[in-house]
């Protein structure tokens, strides 16, 4: 048996797989280093406040008036809670989580491990701005944000917009090689 | 290769993760409650290298045999109009901001990556699980962000909701975002490649598998088929 053998209706194991991610998430972390190689201008999808500090925030163009937003927040203090967003696009912004095939609020926020580091990123968490009128274009728009957590307090972020049809992977592929 | 070969590798080991880690993480959530946890499939992991990256699913959904409309608001046989093409069907909706996006763009790339030889073999589908507000139009500049070859479909909603029930999907079910009207849906979140010669989904790809899988299986499923083994 050199494969994966799903006995019974085995689109349980689908739920498995994102489990799996939400399950390193929340475990901590799995070492990768952040990858972040061009250190100098951190101008936008980065910022710091207390002992929490964002990096690689990016929107996603959307044509349709929804719209995710990703990042990795990293803690080096005790734990902490991202407690909501505000966008300056769209009525609303909201903490998601894709469970399964469904998507859900985060009720009371997103927990932020002591020391630790949570990513959001397609499949597992995102920020979600709703009623965003004629869409999110890439490169003439920059996503700003307001990011309210529970002990470090309030953040602003500016996040760009990564483009539909640009040849960025999406930071969902688990695998280190580059090409 | 190597890239393809780790993701196997991190995928074989999130899963036998998956039955054991969830504990080991001391999941400081809910703990129960999970109804998935009850039911965990027997999964058999071998050492050997696979044919294919994709999730091998039995039985084999066969391929939906509907009349839908399409995104320029014609019939569209989807039984005559695939026949003989490699068919990667998917059921999302537009006002979808994570999964949805993340599907068609990595097929999208891997298809461009991979060039017309293969591409000009796969039929990509995309049936709407939120027909309210996926009109054929709105369908269409969706797709067409992503690449213009995508087919869009939609239909009514018993027939939607049977051609879901026959993938062994549960139907999409709108799930309020606020009291505003906004919703989302929920909705079976993976793609299903149903093989030219056979019209079955011997394959389905839920997120997170990468595009070098995806080229890998693409281009074998195109070139060779469905092999067992
Ligand atoms: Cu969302």
């Amino acid at each position: 048996m050199n494969r994966i053998t799903l006995v019974r209706r085995g689109f349980v194991a689908l739920a498995l797989v994102s489990l799996v991610s939400l399950a390193l998430v929340a475990c901590g972390d799995d070492d990768d280093d952040d990858g972040d190689s061009n250190g100098g201008d951190h101008s936008t999808g980065s910022a710091t406040i207390g002992d929490i500090a964002i990096e690689g925030a990016y929107a996603r163009e959307s044509v349709t008036d929804v719209a995710a937003v990703y990042m990795t927040i990293k803690n080096s203090g005790a734990a902490d809670t991202l407690l909501s967003v505000s966008a300056d696009v769209g009525s609303e912004a909201q903490l998601h989580e894709v469970v399964d095939s469904s998507m859900r609020q985060m009720e009371g926020g997103i927990p932020i491990p002591e020391n630790g580091e949570v990513t959001l990123k397609t499949g597992g968490l995102h920020v979600m701005i709703l009623g965003i009128e004629g869409g999110l274009k890439a490169d003439s728009t920059e996503v700003h944000l307001t990011l309210t957590f529970e002990n470090a307090g309030s953040v602003e972020l500016t996040a760009p917009v990564q483009a539909l049809n640009g040849d960025g992977e999406m930071d969902h592929d688990m695998d280190d090689d580059k090409e | 290769m190597s890239t393809v070969r780790s993701w196997l590798v991190l995928a074989l080991a999130a899963i036998a993760v998956a039955s054991l880690g969830l504990v080991a993480c001391g999941s400081d959530d809910d703990g129960g409650g999970d109804p998935t946890a009850t039911s965990i499939p027997e999964i058999t992991v071998g050492d050997d290298e696979p044919a294919f990256l994709g999730v091998q699913v039995s039985p084999q959904p066969r391929k939906p045999d509907f009349v839908l409309t399409d995104t320029s608001g014609e019939d569209y046989d989807i039984t005559a109009e695939t026949e003989g093409y490699l068919t990667l069907l998917y059921v999302g909706y537009t006002h979808c901001p994570d999964v949805c996006p993340t599907h068609m763009l990595d097929i999208a790339r891997t298809l461009d990556d991979l060039g017309p030889e293969i591409a000009d073999r796969v039929k990509v589908v995309f049936v709407t699980s939120d027909p309210e507000r996926d009109t054929p139009e709105a369908m269409r500049t969706w797709l067409d962000a992503f690449d213009e070859r995508f087919i869009g479909l939609t239909g009514d909603t018993e027939d939607l909701e049977n051609l879901q029930r026959q993938l062994g999907m549960n139907p999409a079910q709108k799930v309020p975002l606020n009291d505003k009207g906004d919703y989302a849906v929920d909705h079976g979140a993976y793609v299903l490649a149903f093989t030219a010669e056979d019209n079955l989904a011997h394959l389905v790809y839920p997120l997170g598998v990468t595009r070098d899988a995806w080229a890998h299986d693409i281009k074998k499923l195109v070139e060779e088929g469905w092999t067992e083994s």
